[in-house]
């Protein structure tokens, strides 16, 4: 059959199974001890959003040499965001209340073999950042924590609402109880900048093993190219947008004249 | 077909952008109006955040007022002296303006005084206009009140002659009106246009014919000003989206400059009162009704 593949030239299918098998044997021939508790990798360490960016989504996958549950968090960079409460004065709707938040992720998303709740390790997952409810440092005073919760609430719905939390968490899937994979959703409005993924591998209450890789999201060609002109010589990229809207005006002015 | 919008950050719909443009067009050439007022609400609901949507929207009435102004110059119809006056209000204002805009974003009340200001001005004048057009359409008389005692414009000092519009008014009324259109112009994310208008047909007193020409030259500066001061500061400048809105708005304008030509001045008053109304009620109706969501979230710049 082998020969059959060779002959057909689907040589190289051979040579990647020859690999598998050469790569499964030296893992289970070398000593447990020294291999890492986790081992992950990413389909994808850079997004490129360009004019046609449509969202995309990064498989996560790698294998776990002890028991425990594997919990995958992507973050993105942390923003500072101001909640504002509409209040009726006169009849009217008008921003009242309203609560800081610092150092707030502006990108979210997890993936776990089980569901966090019934993983049930709350102060490890507060400690670590795992699961939304725990993003956020609540107020020592617990006579705020009610008004925290609303303002908390209404950030976290905001973030759902623009897909930059994702909703609920992904599955991970398992082969042989050792091979995992899972994959994270990213929306077409992420915002750029370095996230990061974070690959935990939890047993009774302990991060046995702790991967953490960047992923890079990046604005690409022509886009790229205007937004860092916006940001890094903001008078010339106005001068730019004005000369621009004049000449268009113009050349449509002496497009229908000629036609007229 | 999708395109990314590298300021506003987002996906959109080429060909919604592209009609939004083309309506704005249409009413720029047909009005004399940028457009602006239907066009940043449109934005805004399509889901640009407000402050892109306002400077963005400066930036694309550049050139929709350029290619209106353009076909009202070779039929004649420009007091650029006029013009001049008002500009000199207009930049000062408009400077201003954008000023009041940052500080009014900072506390969070940007929203509502963008909505109170179109209701308030928008009410007004379409209230104005409606009220002329229905004279007219009945054949009811002006009331000839001016006759006794002059306007304003000619009882201020500092008068000057403007050939064009043949009066000889004082210099104080086109300035204060430029002033007063620049703050509006910056606040609101319009040409202005809406409320130049009405100001100079009956508050300067200018014949009809020149005034559309006039509002467009002094429009093209003043937004011109105000993209530049956006990008500068608040940098909300979307160039991708602007050239995608003016691609649909000047040939928009070019057919709306034609059908204004066709169509008799009473009813062109007529249908802009009806739009204007019709955006203020509309307005007026989402400052009383609950908003679906009563909680606000914005990133805190520096």
């Amino acid at each position: 059959m082998i020969r059959k593949w060779i002959i057909n030239g689907d040589w190289w299918i051979v040579c990647l199974c020859l690999a598998w098998i050469t790569a499964f044997a030296g893992m289970t021939i070398t000593s447990p001890a020294l291999a890492s508790p986790i081992v992950a990798d990413l389909s994808n360490y850079n997004i490129a959003m360009d004019a046609g960016f449509n969202g995309t989504r990064i498989f996560v996958f790698g294998t776990r040499n002890e028991a425990g549950d594997v919990v995958v968090v992507v973050r993105g960079e942390n923003k500072n965001y101001i909640v504002r409460k509409k209040e009726q004065i006169a009849g009217m709707w008008v921003n009242r209340d309203y609560m800081k938040f610092w150092n707030v992720p502006n990108f979210y998303a997890t993936a776990s073999s089980q569901k966090l709740s019934q993983i049930e390790q709350t102060v490890l997952f507060s400690r670590l950042g795992i699961g939304q409810n725990f993003l956020i440092r609540p107020p020592s005073d617990l006579n705020k924590l009610a008004r925290f919760n609303e303002f908390e609430d209404a950030l976290l719905d905001y973030q759902h609402e623009k897909k930059l939390y994702a909703a609920s968490p992904e599955k991970i899937s398992f082969m042989e109880e050792t091979l995992f994979k899972t994959n994270i959703e990213f929306s077409d409005n992420i915002p750029a900048g370095k996230y990061t993924a974070e690959i935990y591998l939890i047993s009774d209450g302990e991060v046995v093993g702790m991967q953490s890789t960047p992923i890079t999201v990046v604005k690409s060609g022509i886009d790229a190219f205007i937004y860092n002109f916006a940001h890094n010589s903001p008078a010339l990229y106005g001068i730019c947008a004005i000369l621009l809207a004049l000449a268009a005006g113009w050349f449509a002015s002496r497009l229908f004249e000629i036609r007229s | 077909m999708n395109i990314y919008l590298p300021i506003a950050e987002m996906s959109v719909n080429i060909f919604a952008i592209l009609a939004l443009g083309g309506m704005t067009g249409v009413l720029s050439g047909l009005f004399g109006v940028g457009g602006g007022f239907l066009m940043s609400p449109l934005l805004m609901f399509i889901g640009v955040p407000p402050s892109v949507a306002v400077s963005t929207v400066a930036n694309q009435i550049i050139a929709s007022s350029v290619s209106g102004f353009l076909a009202h110059w070779r039929r004649e119809n420009v007091d650029f002296k006029m013009g001049f006056y008002l500009l000199v209000g207009g930049m000062v204002g408009s400077t201003l303006g954008v000023g009041v805009f940052r500080w009014l974003k900072q506390v969070g009340h940007i929203d509502l005084i963008i909505s109170v200001s179109y209701v308030l001005f928008l009410g007004i004048i379409g209230a104005m206009m409606a009220a002329e057009s229905i004279r007219t359409a009945m054949n009811i008389p002006k009331k000839h009140t001016t006759n006794t005692r002059p306007p304003l414009a000619e009882r201020l000092p500092f008068k000057v002659d403007f050939p064009r519009s043949k009066l000889h008014i004082s210099q104080i009324m086109p300035v204060a009106i430029g002033f007063f259109v620049g703050i509006m112009v910056s606040l609101m994310g319009i040409g202005g246009g809406f409320f130049l208008i009405p100001a100079m047909i009956y508050l300067l007193g200018m014949p009809t014919n020149v005034v559309i020409g006039t509002s467009l030259f002094q429009i093209i500066f003043i937004t011109a000003n105000v993209t530049l001061l956006q990008a500068m500061t608040t940098k909300t400048v979307d160039i991708m989206l602007a050239l995608l809105l003016i691609s649909g708005s000047v040939f928009g304008a070019q057919f709306g400059t034609r059908l204004g030509t066709k169509l008799p001045a009473e009813h062109l008053r007529a249908l802009l009162a009806a739009l204007v109304l019709g955006v203020a009620v509309k307005l007026a109706f989402g400052l009383f009704t609950a908003p679906d969501n009563i909680y606000s979230v914005s990133a805190i710049d520096d």
